[in-house]
Parts: C-alpha cells; structure tokens; sequence
C-alpha cells in the first residue's frame, strides 16, 4: 500500500525509526498535492527495488533515487517535511506548517540536542549541561 | 463622546504600563486611562495564541506571533529589516529598527536584556567631547535602577555586575540569581576570560536579564523555550502586559482598539483632550478623552508623529530630532566540539569590557554578547539543515538518513558547534536624524512617520572596532571562523528607537524637562524612549522603565 512505503521511504531518508502515523499521513497528503506524479513514481521505484534485491534499506532506497533529479527533488522535500514540518513546492516557495505539531514535532530539534524553539521540553537550567543522550520526544 | 480622568496615558508599551501602574499604586483612586491601540487580551490564551501563529508562519520573525492582530489592518507596526511600507524612508541610510503596537507593545517580542547604563554614558559631552550631556548623573537616578529592576524582575549577579571597570554603584542586589550559564557561553568564558583583546582585559559575565531564574511574582521560571524572540510561552520573560495587568487591578482603566489620532490645546497652552478612533468603526466619529494630565508614552517614532501631527509647540525644532538606535553586526562560526544551541535564552553572557574608555573621543563603544542561537540572524537552522542535504549545483541530495543525522550533530559544520559573537554599537544624537510627517498616509489616513537617517562615522568607526574586537574573540575562543572581515560592516538595527523628544533643563535643547515634562506645555509628560539624551552602548528598555517610574513619583508628590 503507498502509505506504508511513504513510511517505510521517510524512515530510511531520514534516519529516524520511530515516526508518528499521523504525521506521515498528513505529510504524505501535503506532499502529493504538490509533488503527485513524482512522488508516486519514487515511492513505486523504492518497492520495485525492494522486490528485485537483498540489500539493505538504505541501499534500497540509493538505487531507487538513482541520478533521478525528479526523485532527488521530492526525497528532499520529504525529509524536510519531517525535519522542519515545512516544505518547498516545486516553485520554491515555502509551505508551512499546517499544525503546530508539524512545526513542534520537527525532527530537526531533537537531531541537535534540543527542542523546537517555543516548545521546551526541559526545566530551568538544562542548558547548563550537554543533553542527555538519548533524549525522546518527550524528555 | 468624551469621557473625564485625572490622567490620560497613550500607550500600553513597557513604559506607559509601568507610569499608569506606579501612579495608581501612589495615589490610589486616581482616574487613570491608558489608551492602545491593540486589541489583545492579557491573559495566557493570548500569549498561546501567540506561540501558535509563530509556529504556523515560515517567517518567524519579530512580528511572526502578531501578524494576526486585527489592529495591524490599521495600526500597522514596521516590519523587521527596512520596513517601507508604514516608514517613509528618506535616507541616506535605511532605518532597521522597528516596534510592536499593542497592549505590552515591543516587551512582547524583546530579547529581554537589562545590563545598567555605566555613569559615564550620562556625560559624554563633558568627559569625551561628543555628544549631549544628560541632565541628571548616574547616581542621582540609581536607586530607580534597582526599582525599575525589580519592577521588571531581572536576573543578574550583583557582585559581578558592580565589580566590572567603569559600572556605577549598586546599592540593592538583583530580584533575582544570575540566569543560568548555557554550555557554549561557559567553554567561551573557560578559553578567553582575563584574555588581552585590543589592549583590554576581557571577561565574559552573565547578562543581566528580565527573564526569571526562579519563580518571580507569580510567574513561572524560564523553561528554557529558547524562544526570547520573538514571544516567551512561559512568560518567564518580562512583557508589559505584567504592568498593565497589576494597573488594572489598581482601577486603571484601559481603552482598546484605539488610535490616538490628535492631542488638542488649549489656549493656556495645556493639552485640552485627547481624540482618538476606534478602530473597530473606521468611520464613526472621533471620540475623545480629557485628562488633567496626558502622558504621551507612544516612544521614539509614534511620539513626534502625534506630536506634530496635533501641531503642539516646536518653536525650537527639535520634535523628531536626534533619532538613534544600536546598530548591531555579528561574526559566527564552528566550535570545535558541539555546544548545543537553542536551549535556554537566546542569550546569557556578555563582555562589557568596551562599552566605556576614552577611545569614545572618536569612536562608538560597544557592548558584545554571546548567541545561543546558533547565528541568529544570519543562517536559521533551517537553512543550515538544507546545506547539509542539499547539493545544490548537482541538484542532488548530499545527506540523507544516518549520514545526515551525523552531518547535523557532529559534522565540522554541524549546528551543535553554530556561535555568534554580536557586537552592538552607540549612535551619537545628531539633529538631522530625525521623524517628519510623511505625505504618504496610514490605513486610517494620519500622515506616515518620515524618517531620515545617516550612519555617522563616529558609528562606522565603533561598528569596526566591535568587528575586530568579536573576531578576535571568536578566534581565542577556539572557532573555525565563517567568514572573513569586512571592510564596509554592514548592520541590523537592534530594535531601540530613541531620542526624537529628549529631555534636558533647557528649552533651547530639548522637548521635556528632567522629568519628562513639557516646557511648552504644562499638563504634559512624556515617559519612554523618546526621552533619552543619548543611547549608551546597551539596551534601553530598564533606564526608560526608570524614568518611567520617576515621573510618577514626580506627579503623584505634584499632585
């Protein structure tokens, strides 16, 4: 089903096992209403893949993208989704968030040690010391 | 409709807040109204509706939490960078500060800092030879200091803060411990603190600051949002609406959604009514309000606006005269291991090591502070994200998945190891920087504030001695440095309109006695940033809080 290959894609961009159903709902919806045609036809290219070889999913996914410039242009607006809860249409112009929860669940935050500004996961004097490794969404 | 009070105030910023709440807490019974054009509530479903349109712009800018406030359809504020669309700019240079207008006013978005002027910012003229003296020193106003640091709850290490060369006395300790340390501001402190830049001796203190370090007067402690700009969802930062709140349960009364269009005089020379439309019904009829005393605390731009726009007395010429700001430059660069930025305020040290001398004969002085925000203004960490991914001249992605994640947290560029080192420079008053009346009107159809402005070299010169000085910095600290030295810096405004309505004891040179009031006209104060003489080389929302609370005292004892 495409949904559960726009997980399992969003999975290997962005390096991130554990994403919200919701979210890859909403993205993926976001995403087609811009990107349709292309996004159909690399998430069919990351299956047919998938089928004809053993490799790994991040070699996977490699193959599928392949030196497809349309395919590179819709995996970056896929991790950005993921990364910001924002998008570049294919003019350039910027989508925003439609939820705050796109913009306070951006993967970004906790990549960096962190939270999304406006939206602490912390209490006072955290910053004090490195983050603790490890951290989860809700710390 | 005209309604009667004892005092008018127009102008719910940080200033006229803290005048209406100061008087209703010393003569309690006064009819005080504080008239603004905002519209917004000041409870918490404000400040969360705040957060929430921040979170849902792509801009994020100062303005980003506000853009939905049905009064900038009317009473637009300026835009952030080179607003041209409510300033008429009139060059030379490109004016780059701009404000809020609502109930809190520009608190809402400010950084929160509150470093104390030091005593010799009060007579530049006398000890440098450039400049305005003001009327009144350092020590004269300090206890209002502490007062106006209590009022606004700021954090800071006393013994630290007085201890620096050049700062005033301190005879009352801050409401509040120091604002914890981040981690990048500490290793920076550990590699250059005692260091010699430019022939003096550095120290990276902690910046005094109106953000909570503990639970204060009923308001949470600073949760770390990392979020100081451009709104605070804990309200940990000070905003107005703390004053505005505290005034109201005083009996002030608050008009909304209303535009002070004209003050009116009367033949005594006294202002005789304030007019002022709702904007909720552009066309119905002006109303106004009487006040045996109006206070005008619309600040540097929307006070000389107001001012000659009702035709009240600049015999002298200097109404809109003197305009300045601060002019703020960074350098930016890479630790060399990841400090983590965007936890806790966007900052919490300083250097105030040059921020006084007598390099002040020719050239501004400065005040240098630590970002813990990556590089600010310069790259969002969005943008840096998509260096990390993106190739742009392959048109092919350079990152992805784990390797990415890599790039992000432990790259050589990676944002844990982003640093700022800011530097924001003093502007001398000079009386051909100034706000006019434009041609060009406002939704409402009052003229638009023409402002012309020029950049001296006084401000060029200590521009490029912070450049030097923060590179320097930045290279001790041990940061692979972004770019290289320019030698025309260029600047952002760091958001303090002053001067325009500066006070002195002469009506020769200036608008208002020390006390704010008119010479001109008797029932008259003005209380804000229009006042200041000169502009320091730091932030000036805690010296105008203090004069804010002085013509108070002053008009409660008159009275």
């Amino acid at each position: 089903m495409k949904r559960d290959t726009f997980t399992e894609l969003s999975h290997v961009l962005t390096g991130e096992s554990d994403l919200d159903p919701r979210l890859a709902e909403d993205y993926e919806q976001r995403l087609r209403h811009y990107f349709g045609r292309d996004l159909d036809r690399l998430l069919e290219a990351f299956e047919e893949k998938k089928r004809s070889s053993s490799a790994d999913v991040e070699q996977t996914a490699r193959a599928a993208l392949a030196d497809v410039p349309e395919f590179h242009r819709v995996a970056r607006e896929i991790i950005r989704v993921w990364y910001t809860g924002q998008f570049k249409t294919p003019y350039e112009d910027v989508e925003p968030p439609r939820e705050v929860e796109h913009y306070s669940q951006g993967l970004l935050w906790r990549v960096i040690g962190t939270h999304a500004p406006g939206f602490t996961n912390a209490a006072y004097g955290a910053w004090e010391d490195p983050p603790r490794k490890g951290m989860s969404k809700a710390e | 409709m005209q309604t009667q009070h004892d005092v008018v105030v127009v102008g719910a910023g940080v200033a006229g807040a803290i005048f209406a709440w100061k008087l209703s807490a010393l003569k309690p019974g006064t009819r005080i109204l504080l008239i603004d054009v905002g519209d917004n509530p000041l409870d918490e479903t404000m400040r969360r509706r705040f957060v929430e349109s921040f979170a849902l712009v792509t801009d994020r800018g100062v303005l980003s939490p506000y853009r939905r406030l049905e009064s900038n359809r009317f009473a637009p504020s300026p835009e952030s960078g080179v607003d041209r669309k409510y300033y008429v700019q009139s060059g030379p240079d490109p004016y780059k500060s701009n404000y809020v207008r609502m109930f809190g006013g520009s608190t809402w978005s400010w950084r929160g800092n509150c470093p104390r002027w030091v005593p010799n910012d009060f007579r530049l003229k006398s000890l440098y030879g450039v400049g305005e003296d003001w009327p009144f020193t350092y020590d004269e106003v300090e206890p209002l200091f502490c007062d106006a640091e209590d009022e606004l709850g700021v954090a800071g290490d006393h013994d630290e803060q007085r201890s620096l060369p050049g700062a005033g006395y301190r005879s009352r300790t801050y409401p509040m411990p120091r604002i914890a340390q981040a981690l990048g501001d500490k290793l920076v402190k550990q590699r250059v603190d005692g260091l010699d830049v430019e022939g003096k001796k550095i120290t990276v203190v902690a910046t005094p600051q109106a953000r909570n370090s503990q639970k204060y007067q009923e308001r949470s402690e600073c949760l770390g949002n990392a979020n100081c700009i451009p709104i605070c969802p804990s309200g940990a930062k000070y905003d107005a609406s703390v004053h505005i709140r505290k005034a109201t349960k005083n009996g002030v009364q608050l008009q909304l959604h209303s535009v002070v269009t004209r003050l009116e005089v009367g033949s005594n020379g006294s202002i005789k009514a304030v007019y002022f439309r709702d904007w909720r019904q552009p066309d119905a009829p002006e109303q106004s309000a009487v006040g045996t005393i109006v206070i005008l605390a619309t600040h540097a731009i929307e006070t000389p606006r107001l001012w000659l726009y009702s035709r009240l007395d600049n015999s002298r010429d200097l109404v809109g005269r003197h305009l300045m700001d601060h002019l703020a430059g960074e350098v930016t660069g890479y630790m060399d291991r990841p400090i983590y930025p965007f936890r806790g305020p966007q900052n919490t040290s300083s250097i105030f090591d040059f921020r006084d001398g007598d390099f002040r004969r020719r050239c501004a002085a400065f005040n240098i502070t630590v970002g813990n925000d990556g590089w600010g203004r310069k790259l969002h960490p969005f943008a840096a994200f998509e260096k990390a991914m993106w190739n742009p001249e392959a048109k092919r992605l350079k990152h992805f998945g784990k390797a990415l994640q890599q790039e992000l947290a432990d790259g050589d560029e990676a944002i844990t190891k982003m640093i700022r080192i800011s530097y924001s420079t003093e502007q001398l008053p000079e009386p051909e920087n100034r706000v006019t009346l434009a041609d060009e009107k406002d939704p409402l159809g009052l003229p638009r504030p023409k402002i012309s402005y020029r950049v001296s070299d006084y401000s060029i010169r200590g521009l490029e001695f912070g450049h030097r000085v923060a590179l320097q910095i930045l290279e001790k600290a041990g940061a692979k440095v972004d770019h290289l030295p320019e030698p025309n810096p260029s600047f952002n405004g760091a958001g303090h309109p002053m001067g325009t309505c500066r006070m002195g004891t002469s009506a020769s040179n200036s608008v208002v006695d020390p006390y704010g009031r008119s010479h001109a006209h008797p029932n008259l104060y003005l209380v804000g940033s229009s006042l200041l003489v000169t502009g320091s080389s730091v932030n000036p929302t805690l010296m105008l809080a203090a004069l804010a609370l002085r013509t108070a005292k002053t008009i409660a004892e008159r009275s």
